[in-house]
C-alpha cells in the first residue's frame, strides 16, 4: 500500500474487513455518540433550509407537536395511527428533510428500541396463532397486533420529535418554551444539557483514548470492569467541575436564565393557520382513534 | 454600578482582607489590594497560588468567604448584582476571558458565540449585527465565522473567546492564562493585543506564568503564593528578583543545555546550577 499516511488510513477504514481493533464496546459506543452529537449540529443546518416547518414560528411548532404527540399516544385505531405517521413523513418532505435522514435518525433507532422492549410480547401475549406463521413459533395474532401498535406509535412520535428538532434552531426552541411559560429553570437545564453534551462526549472519548494509550495488552474482565467504573467516576467529577465553569462563563457575559434571540419570535398569519390546522387535525385524530 | 460621580483617583477595584476557601482549602488568604483605573496588572504565581480564584472574585462569579470587594466604590455582592440592571451594567463594564476556551464557547457557531454577550445585555439587533461583523474582521475570524466552535484550532478558539468578550468593549478585561496552550504565532497575537491596550483607559488584569512577556503586558505585578499576596512591584523588578521567583515556584534550578538550533517561543528565565548553556 502506497500514499500518504492519511490516505493509507482512509483506505484501511474503507476496506470491507476493517474493524476498530483494540477498542472496547464502551469506546465504540462513545464514538457512536460523538457522531450523533456531530449530527445534532447538522440539525442547525437543516433548521436553516427553506421548508414548510422552517418557515413557522417555534411556538406554533411546539403547539402542533404537542397536539400530534397526544393524538398518537391516545390512538387505538391502526388506520388513524398510520395516517398520523404518513402525515409526519409528508411534513418532513415538505420541510426539505430527506427520507434517508428520517430513516437513519428516527425510524431505525426506534425500530431497534421497540424490538428490544416489545419483542417478547410477540410470544407472551396469549391468543390464536398468527396467520401465515408456523404455530410452533408461538407467535399470537394479538401479540403481533400489540407489537405493531407499539412500533407504529413509537415511530410516529419519534418522527414528529425529529421534525421539531431538525426544523428549528435549538436556541429558538428554548426561547419558544419560555414564551409558552415553561419555567426558566427547566429551560436553563435543557440549554445547559445541549451545550454541555459535546464537551462531555469529547472528554469521555479523550479519557478512554488516554487510558488505552497507556494500556498494554488486554485486561481480565474483572479488572476492565473496575477500570471502567473508576474512569466513569473521574468523568463524572470532571463533568461537574466543567459544567460549573461553563455556567460561570455564561453568567460572566450577562446570562440570567433567559434564552435571547437575535431574530425575535414573531407570530404571523401563517403561524395561526398552522396552529389551527394542527389543533383541529389532532382533535379529529383523537376522536377517530378512540 | 454606575460610573457617574466617582472621583477620578479612586481605585476601580479594592479588596479589603478578602479570603476565599474551597471547603478546607484556602485559595485566597486575607488579601488587600487596590487596582487603579487604566492600569495593566499581572497576577503571577505557581499553579494553585490563587490567581484564577482572584479573577473569579473580581468578576463577581464567586462571593468571597470573608472580606470586602469594592468595584468603582460600591461593594460587589450577590445581592447588589441580583438587580438585572446593575448586573448588566457590571457585565458590560467587566469582561472575563477564561483559561480554557472550551468552557467559554457553547454556541453553535462562531457568529452566535460572539453575539451571545450583547444579546444577553439586550442590545438592539441591528447594533449586534454591526458589532459582530466588526469584531470578526478585527480578530481575523472571517474564514471561520459560520463554523461550529468545537471544530476550531486552539488558537482560533482563544481568539473567538477574546472576541466574545471584546465585543462588549469592557472597561476592565480579566484574562486567565491567555497564552497557555497556544503555538508561538497565536501567543504573539494575544501579546500584541495586550500591548495595544497600553496607555488606553482600559484596565487589564492578567493571570500568567509567562515571565518572558511580563514587562510587555503589565505595568504592575502581583505575586501570589498559596493564596497570599507576597509581592507587589513593577514587572522589571520582579523578573530580576530570582530569590522571590524561586521561592514562589516560578523558576526552578535544573540542569540542561541549549543545543544548536534550539529556539524558545519567547524570552525565558532559567536558573542554572549545573551544566552549561
Amino acid at each position: 500500500m502506497t500514499g500518504s499516511p492519511a490516505k493509507v488510513r482512509a483506505a484501511a477504514i474503507a476496506s470491507p474487513g476493517f474493524r476498530l481493533a483494540g477498542r472496547s464496546p464502551i469506546e465504540r459506543t462513545l464514538e457512536e455518540l460523538l457522531r450523533v452529537a456531530e449530527r445534532s449540529l447538522h440539525a442547525e443546518e437543516t433548521a436553516r433550509r427553506g421548508g414548510l416547518l422552517q418557515s413557522l414560528d417555534a411556538r406554533a411548532k411546539w403547539v402542533g407537536y404537542a397536539g400530534f404527540v397526544v393524538a398518537a399516544g391516545l390512538a387505538r385505531n391502526f388506520v388513524v395511527l398510520a395516517a398520523l405517521f404518513v402525515g409526519a413523513v409528508a411534513l418532513g418532505l415538505l420541510s426539505r428533510l430527506r427520507l434517508r435522514e428520517l430513516a437513519l435518525r428516527a425510524w431505525l433507532p426506534a425500530l431497534l428500541f421497540t424490538a428490544l422492549v416489545g419483542g417478547p410480547a410477540l410470544f407472551l401475549v396469549p391468543g390464536v396463532p398468527a396467520s401465515g406463521l408456523p404455530p410452533a413459533l408461538g407467535v399470537s395474532a394479538s401479540g403481533v397486533r400489540s407489537v405493531g401498535f407499539l412500533l407504529l406509535r413509537v415511530e410516529t412520535i419519534t418522527t414528529f420529535t425529529l421534525l421539531l428538532v431538525l426544523a428549528t434552531p435549538w436556541a429558538r426552541l428554548l426561547a419558544a418554551l419560555r414564551a409558552l411559560r415553561v419555567p426558566a429553570t427547566v429551560v436553563v437545564i435543557l440549554g445547559m444539557t445541549y451545550r454541555f453534551l459535546f464537551l462531555l462526549l469529547g472528554s469521555a472519548h479523550d479519557l478512554f483514548l488516554a487510558r488505552r494509550s497507556r494500556s498494554v495488552g488486554k485486561l481480565p474482565p474483572a479488572e476492565a470492569r473496575k477500570l471502567f467504573a473508576r474512569t466513569t467516576g473521574v468523568l463524572l467529577s470532571k463533568t461537574m467541575a466543567t459544567s460549573q465553569q461553563v455556567y460561570l462563563a455564561m453568567v460572566s457575559r450577562g446570562f440570567s436564565g433567559e434564552a435571547r434571540l437575535l431574530e425575535p419570535l414573531a407570530i404571523r398569519g401563517r403561524d395561526w393557520v398552522a396552529v389551527a390546522a394542527s389543533v383541529g387535525l389532532s382533535a379529529i385524530a383523537i376522536w377517530a382513534g378512540r | 454600578m454606575n460610573a457617574a460621580g466617582r472621583s477620578p483617583g479612586a481605585p476601580l477595584f479594592e479588596l479589603r482582607e478578602v479570603s476565599f476557601r474551597y471547603e478546607e482549602i484556602v485559595a485566597i488568604d486575607a488579601c488587600s489590594l487596590a487596582i487603579a483605573r487604566g492600569t495593566r496588572v499581572a497576577l503571577l504565581g505557581a499553579n494553585g497560588s490563587g490567581k484564577s480564584t482572584l479573577l473569579l472574585l473580581l468578576d463577581a462569579l464567586q462571593p468571597p468567604s470573608s472580606g470586602l470587594i469594592l468595584f468603582d466604590g460600591e461593594e460587589l455582592t450577590p445581592a447588589a448584582l441580583a438587580d438585572e440592571r446593575a448586573n448588566h451594567e457590571f457585565r458590560r463594564r467587566v469582561g472575563f476571558v477564561f483559561q480554557n476556551p472550551e468552557v467559554q464557547l457553547f454556541n453553535p457557531t462562531v457568529r452566535d458565540e460572539i453575539a451571545f454577550g450583547p444579546l444577553q445585555l439586550g442590545w438592539p439587533a441591528e447594533r449586534i449585527r454591526d458589532e459582530v461583523e466588526k469584531m470578526v474582521d478585527r480578530m481575523q475570524l472571517r474564514a471561520v465565522v459560520e463554523r461550529p466552535t468545537f471544530r476550531l484550532s486552539m488558537g482560533e478558539k482563544k481568539r473567538v473567546a477574546i472576541a466574545s468578550v471584546l465585543i462588549l468593549d469592557p472597561e476592565v478585561i480579566l484574562l486567565d492564562e491567555p497564552t497557555a496552550g497556544l503555538d508561538p504565532r497565536s501567543q504573539s497575537g494575544v501579546i500584541d493585543l495586550l500591548e495595544e491596550w497600553q496607555g488606553t483607559p482600559r484596565t487589564v488584569v492578567v493571570a500568567t506564568h509567562d515571565l518572558g512577556v511580563l514587562e510587555e503586558i503589565a505595568d504592575r505585578c502581583l505575586v501570589f503564593q498559596q493564596g497570599r499576596l507576597v509581592a507587589d512591584r513593577p514587572p522589571g523588578e520582579i523578573v530580576r528578583d530570582l530569590d522571590l521567583l524561586t521561592r514562589t515556584g516560578l523558576v526552578h534550578s535544573h540542569r540542561h543545555s541549549h543545543g544548536p538550533g534550539v529556539h524558545h517561543a519567547h524570552p525565558h528565565l532559567h536558573r542554572h546550577e549545573h551544566g552549561e548553556s
